[in-house]
């Protein structure tokens, strides 16, 4: 069965569809919630939310090439209300092997920085640097136009910088 | 700044995917379906004060002495609950997975028949439940029963034939586009007492049925699709139906025709001009791209056929 059609039969109700989709991608899913907490069981909390919202909300889904993209909104919001609930310094549960060969301290200053920036900017620089997603994609996920992005971007980009430089005075 | 955030992309792809993540997903995705079904359940009632559907319920039997006169299947299980009924539905089990569907059995005793739907885990009976509901309704006497978290019949396509039955006409699958979930219609040929049983150790679902007073009701007007082999078709059709009506109401139910074909029902009406607007809301919906048709159907009359 091809993707769309599968996306299709999710849409009217087909769970055992609607788990491969979810199945599919779940690493994907993951790893942007860890982007957005770096821990493990905040990210599974947030990976609950988004496969419960997106269930009981795909029978909505008009499109079904707009899947991903759906998906992936529907976990950045599910992020932003997690960190919204749970205000708190995020911890940084980042393993060893994680970061071998890496220099920890300036990883760390950078994942500081990303947090400190306001929520669109941290959406933009998580999708389009982390998740490799075009400019066009992201317009997509966060539905605002594509010039907007590159100026999100770009704001992130210099306050990034401002931050990080400032951190190593 | 590029040399960190490349530094940061290598961490965050090596970020270790915990083995918890798919137990979360399959927990999620059931307490979506949980959700979904609350939220039927809720907005029927709700609807019921204000719709035009009709609902007739008369036939289930809520009194606990029913179950003295419980049939003869030598079950050895033990009673978990007797399920009540509230507004022709019931439900009971344990929300889980992976479970089948045993040797379907039945039995007659003396005015009542029974039905055992044994469940079974890994081709062996299983010890609890998985979630189902049943559904009661008129215009044909049936009772629908849903199994969620059950992915085949252990016993291949095998059902009773109930060709000695007095009471059962028939029982059947009905498609349903959820590879974790059976439905089965049980059709009765007079109206019946139901009252169904949860058993554990092993799991399964005694329905005991005995013959109830005959009613006078009154015909109703079927909205309903044409008749179709079974197969995904009808079910397509039956979630176009369900998109069409928004997911707001449970009339939408699907049924074997006297030729053995299957069909979705939209809702029944006790006048054809209500059906004939509801039939109208469904086709401006938009939702759906084929034919919607009204059959009158005395209560216990089995559906026509209708060819496209």
């Amino acid at each position: 069965m091809d993707y769309l059609e599968t996306v299709r039969l999710a849409s009217k109700g087909d769970a055992g569809a609607f788990s491969q989709l979810i199945h599919e991608r779940k690493e994907d899913i993951y790893r942007i919630a860890y982007s957005y907490v770096k821990n493990r069981e905040d990210a599974l909390d947030i990976v609950s939310e988004t496969v419960y919202k997106a269930f009981i909300s795909v029978r909505k889904l008009k499109s079904p090439e707009y899947f991903n993209t759906w998906l992936t909104r529907i976990l950045i919001n599910c992020a932003i209300d997690h960190l919204k609930k749970n205000r708190r310094t995020v911890s940084l549960e980042i393993s060893a092997a994680e970061m071998d060969g890496v220099d920890r301290t300036e990883l760390m200053d950078l994942y500081s920085a990303i947090d400190n920036l306001e929520e669109k900017q941290k959406s933009v620089v998580i999708l389009k640097y982390l998740n490799d997603l075009t400019i066009s994609e992201v317009s997509e996920i966060l539905q605002v136009p594509l010039g907007t992005v590159k100026t999100i971007l770009h704001k992130a980009l210099r306050e990034l910088r401002l931050e990080l430089k400032e951190e190593e005075r | 700044m590029k040399d960190r955030i490349d530094e940061m992309k290598k961490s965050y792809r090596e970020v270790e995917v915990t083995l918890d993540l798919d137990r979360v997903i399959e927990n999620a995705v059931l307490r979506g379906r949980k959700r979904l079904n609350r939220n039927v359940i809720q907005i029927r009632a709700a609807a019921a004060a204000v719709t035009v559907l009709v609902l007739l319920t008369a036939g289930i039997n809520l009194s606990p002495a029913f179950a003295d006169t419980a049939g003869s299947i030598p079950v050895l299980s033990s009673l978990v609950r007797i399920l009540q009924f509230e507004k022709g539905k019931a439900a009971g089990g344990e929300i889980t997975d992976g479970k089948q569907i045993g040797p379907v059995d039945w039995q007659q005793s003396g005015g009542s028949e029974n039905i055992l739907i044994p469940i079974y885990e890994e081709g062996a009976p299983s010890n609890t439940a998985a979630y189902f509901e049943v559904t009661y309704r008129q215009y044909p006497y049936s009772l629908t029963v849903e199994l969620n978290g059950v992915r085949s019949l252990f016993a291949g396509e095998e059902l009773p034939s109930f060709e000695d039955s007095t009471l059962v006409g028939a029982m059947y699958r009905i498609v349903t586009l959820d590879d974790s979930a059976q439905r089965f219609v049980i059709t009765f040929k007079e109206p019946v007492e139901i009252e169904v049983k949860e058993m554990s150790g092993p799991a399964g679902i005694l329905i005991e049925a005995k013959a109830s007073i005959a009613e006078n009701l009154p015909p109703v007007y079927s909205v309903r699709t044409a008749s179709y082999d079974y197969g995904e078709h009808p079910g397509v059709l039956e979630g176009m139906l369900l998109a069409a009506l928004d997911y707001k109401v449970d009339t939408v139910r699907m049924l074997r025709d006297s030729a053995g074909r299957h069909f979705a029902e939209a809702g029944y009406f006790l006048t054809e001009s209500e059906a004939a607007a509801f039939r109208e809301q469904i086709l401006a919906s938009g939702e759906v791209d084929f034919n919607l048709y009204i059959e009158q159907r005395g209560p216990g009359d089995t559906p026509d056929t209708i060819n496209e």
